[in-house]
């Protein structure tokens, strides 16, 4: 049955949950900053939300699963500064129209492309945005 | 006189006493100028004619003189000749030394008319002079001879008589006050009263002035006792600059034996404090990395998106070159048109059938090929546009991170280098002795605080202290005005003591005289009615009640009000009551009676002959033709021996005038 109004709240997989919580100090539960050697990456999940979704494009992969965790507040994706050319992007290369199923989209990107920053941070114990800003660069 | 009433030009009139004979007698016809003989001699005295009606005396005006000078006449004819004046010789007898008066009241037109038309045109000039001396102040002279007030009782008309025979009440009081010159006291008494309503509300001012002088030595007994807290505080505040003075030394001198440990702690703060310049900074940093993590995002899809405005171009390019060349088609078709619709060519020539068929044929195949391409032609894609300039916009966004890590890796760099420089100096400096200077700073900061919060206080009060001595200076200035309008109020109520006594004083001696010369007037009055009543057994006195009331009392004792007397002999107590007030008066003058006989019975008439003489010194008398036929049978031989001159006045209608002429019963009687 399809739904009359868009969804509130953009759901993840409880893996994808558990690798947001391990990179952004929201809902971390410690207000100060970590010591030692890792440290927070994102200051919330919006922005990992984004690059997660344009890794998970670049590299043309996404994961389906089933989505039980309460990721982010759909406002919050809606009102970012990057949505506007994400959803120009997916509606241009899927050839969607609604706005609901362009977030659809960039959920199943997001939850392939946040493993590889997970898998990142997992080996280095950072994120090289240098290195992604480079990549980018070398491929224009 | 000259030109004055009816009169043209000058007339003398000598009314001087000779032996016994005091009586003058005027006659004439009714409107033949007798009555202007006596307004001449009022006006002459006054400038104006005054009258027992007149509620006040006023002063004379130019008017009552134009009235003179016009006579007759209409007001709004101006007089032939305009220089009048009326001269009167007189003489007091009544003292040691007789003093002989000429008395000059004269109108004459002002020196820049040539003729006179109303009374602004007119100067009055009034000279007296006393033995030939001129008398500078000539109304107050005359004031001081014959007041204006009993000047109603020496020349008074017919008319007036029995004015005052009707109606009593008001003007015998009037009368009485005049004799009196209540007027005066009464003035004075007003004029007292005011003075002591003044003086009332001087002293109430300063009363009240005075009224809160034990507040204002409480306020300041109460300032005193502030100044004297306010030594004190002093006192203590130096006690307690000094201790803290001496404190402070001690720990300068602690300090300045631990110089060298001072110095590395300084440094050591410095340190720090450079540290957290840094790490301010570098929470900057992170900031704008989070920013540029922020827009990483849509860089990364970049590539992305530029494939895909790519393949849009290409759709988009293809579709503008099928549009363009419809553009074409249609030009030509549109050309075709015009040329089916020409007759000839543009060089002259006719254009022939063939050539219109070929040109037919070609508009049909561009019409064919145009509809081919507008079915091939697609629909613009909205998206293009948006892509293209979101592209744009994120490369112009393109965030310097490489910039950015640099800044960041130099930051950590120094904050590094700074920890192990710090560190190395907390290495000199051992943590007890770098505890107890600061502590001994602390301690030294804190006695200086206190130092300066000591001296502050200190200021307070001395600015405390000042501002009471000035209240003390203004509450003793005060107190001094105060005490001085006691002084003034205390000097006040004398004054207003003796005011309410002189007040007091001059009512008693009103009533004291009043009734003086009430008893005066009263006896005064029964005398001439006595002498002038034809029934003296009937009548005891004219008596004046405390209202003011004359009355006549009989022999038995019984009070006769006025509706009991008849006109004659109603007239005859005013008569008696008129003379009685000249006799109070104390004042000596002519007598000019003007018409009073019309109303007397034969009687009545016979006994104001007889005593006639008796009434003054010299006695006027002004009579119609009538009343001087009547003397002339009535009165008896002795009258006449007491006669001095008759004049006889006369109308001249003609000429508009009246004209004055001894007579010749004068040759007869004199």
């Amino acid at each position: 049955m399809r739904r009359k109004h868009a969804r509130p709240i953009i759901m993840c997989s409880t893996e994808t949950f558990r690798m947001y919580n391990a990179l952004c100090t929201e809902n971390s539960g410690q207000k100060k900053k970590r010591t030692g050697k890792r440290e927070w990456v994102f200051s919330s999940r919006t922005p990992a939300f984004f690059l997660a979704a344009a890794i998970g494009i670049v590299n043309d992969k996404t994961v389906e699963g089933k989505k039980e965790k309460q990721l982010t507040r759909r406002e919050y994706i809606v009102n970012h500064r990057c949505f506007e050319a994400f959803s120009q992007l997916i509606k241009s290369k899927f050839n969607l129209k609604t706005e609901q199923e362009t977030i659809d989209k960039l959920v199943g990107f997001q939850e392939a492309g946040i493993r590889e920053l997970h898998d990142e941070y997992h080996k280095t114990g950072k994120i090289d945005f240098l290195r992604i800003y480079r990549d980018v660069k070398s491929r224009l | 006189m000259k030109n004055f009433g009816p009169y043209k030009g000058i007339y003398e009139l000598e009314f001087k006493k000779r032996d016994k004979r005091n009586i003058e007698i005027i006659w004439g016809t009714n409107g033949s100028g007798k009555t202007h003989v006596f307004k001449a001699v009022k006006w002459c005295l006054y400038g104006y004619d005054p009258s027992p009606k007149d509620k006040e005396p006023r002063e004379a005006s130019r008017k009552d003189a134009w009235e003179c000078i016009c006579g007759t006449n209409k007001e709004d004819q101006p007089p032939p000749d305009p220089y009048m004046y009326v001269y009167i010789w007189f003489e007091d007898t009544t003292r040691k030394e007789t003093k002989r008066y000429l008395l000059k009241r004269s109108v004459r037109p002002r020196s820049s008319m040539a003729y006179i038309v109303n009374s602004t045109q007119i100067d009055i000039d009034c000279e007296l002079t006393e033995n030939g001396k001129t008398v500078y102040n000539a109304r107050e002279k005359i004031e001081s001879i014959l007041p204006v007030a009993a000047s109603q009782f020496f020349m008074f008309h017919g008319e007036d008589l029995r004015y005052m025979s009707q109606k009593h009440l008001e003007h015998t009081k009037k009368a009485i006050e005049l004799i009196l010159e209540a007027v005066t006291f009464r003035q004075g008494i007003s004029d007292l009263t005011k003075i002591a309503k003044e003086i009332e509300k001087e002293r109430d001012y300063e009363i009240r002035k005075v009224g809160d002088l034990s507040t204002i030595v409480k306020l300041k007994n109460d300032v005193a006792q502030k100044i004297e807290e306010n030594e004190k505080d002093l006192e203590k505040g130096k006690e307690e600059l000094e201790s803290t003075g001496k404190g402070v030394v001690r720990i300068e001198e602690e300090l300045r034996s631990r110089q060298k440990s001072r110095m590395t702690m300084s440094r050591l703060d410095e340190l720090r404090k450079q540290k957290s310049q840094l790490e301010d900074d570098e929470r900057k940093f992170l900031l704008r990395r989070d920013n540029l993590i922020n827009q990483l995002p849509s860089i990364v899809i970049l590539p992305e998106m530029i494939k895909i405005l790519g393949k849009k171009q290409e759709r988009h390019e293809k579709r503008e070159k099928i549009r363009e060349h419809i553009l074409q088609l249609r030009g030509r078709l549109e050309l075709a048109d015009e040329i089916s619709k020409l007759e000839e060519c543009i060089c002259g020539h006719e254009i022939t059938e063939v050539e219109r068929r070929f040109i037919k044929g070609q508009q049909m195949s561009i019409e064919k090929e145009m509809k081919k391409l507008k079915s091939e032609l697609f629909e613009e894609d909205p998206t293009y546009y948006q892509l293209r300039e979101t592209i744009a916009s994120i490369k112009s966004g393109d965030p310097d991170f490489e910039t950015l890590q640099k800044d960041i890796v130099d930051l950590n760099l120094r904050i590094d280098e700074l920890d192990s420089q710090i560190k190395k100096v907390e290495g000199h400096l051992s943590g007890i002795e770098e505890e107890k200077i600061r502590e001994l700073a602390k301690e030294r900061d804190e006695l200086k605080k206190k130092e300066g919060e000591i001296e502050e206080r200190m200021r307070t009060i001395e600015r405390d202290k000042k501002d009471n001595e000035q209240k003390k200076e203004r509450f003793i200035k005060l107190i001094k005005q105060r005490e001085k309008a006691y002084s003034i109020s205390t000097a006040l109520d004398d004054q207003l003591d003796m005011t309410s006594k002189c007040i007091e004083a001059f009512e008693f001696v009103v009533a004291r005289l009043s009734t003086l010369r009430k008893e005066q007037i009263m006896e005064y009055s029964t005398y001439f009615f006595n002498g002038l009543t034809n029934k003296p057994e009937e009548f005891e006195k004219i008596q004046i009640d405390d209202d003011y009331n004359v009355q006549v009392i009989d022999s038995k004792g019984n009070i006769i009000y006025r509706p009991g007397l008849s006109t004659g002999e109603r007239e005859i107590v005013a008569l008696s009551f008129i003379l009685g007030l000249k006799n109070a008066s104390e004042k000596v003058a002519p007598l000019i009676l003007d018409t009073f006989f019309v109303h007397l019975d034969e009687s009545h008439y016979s006994n104001i002959i007889r005593e006639l003489p008796k009434f003054a010194d010299q006695v006027i008398l002004m009579l119609t033709d009538l009343e001087y036929k009547n003397l002339k049978e009535r009165a008896p031989e002795s009258f006449f021996e007491s006669v001095n001159h008759v004049w006889k006045t006369n109308r001249i209608q003609a000429e508009e005038r009246s004209e004055l002429m001894l007579t010749q019963e004068v040759a007869l009687h004199a």
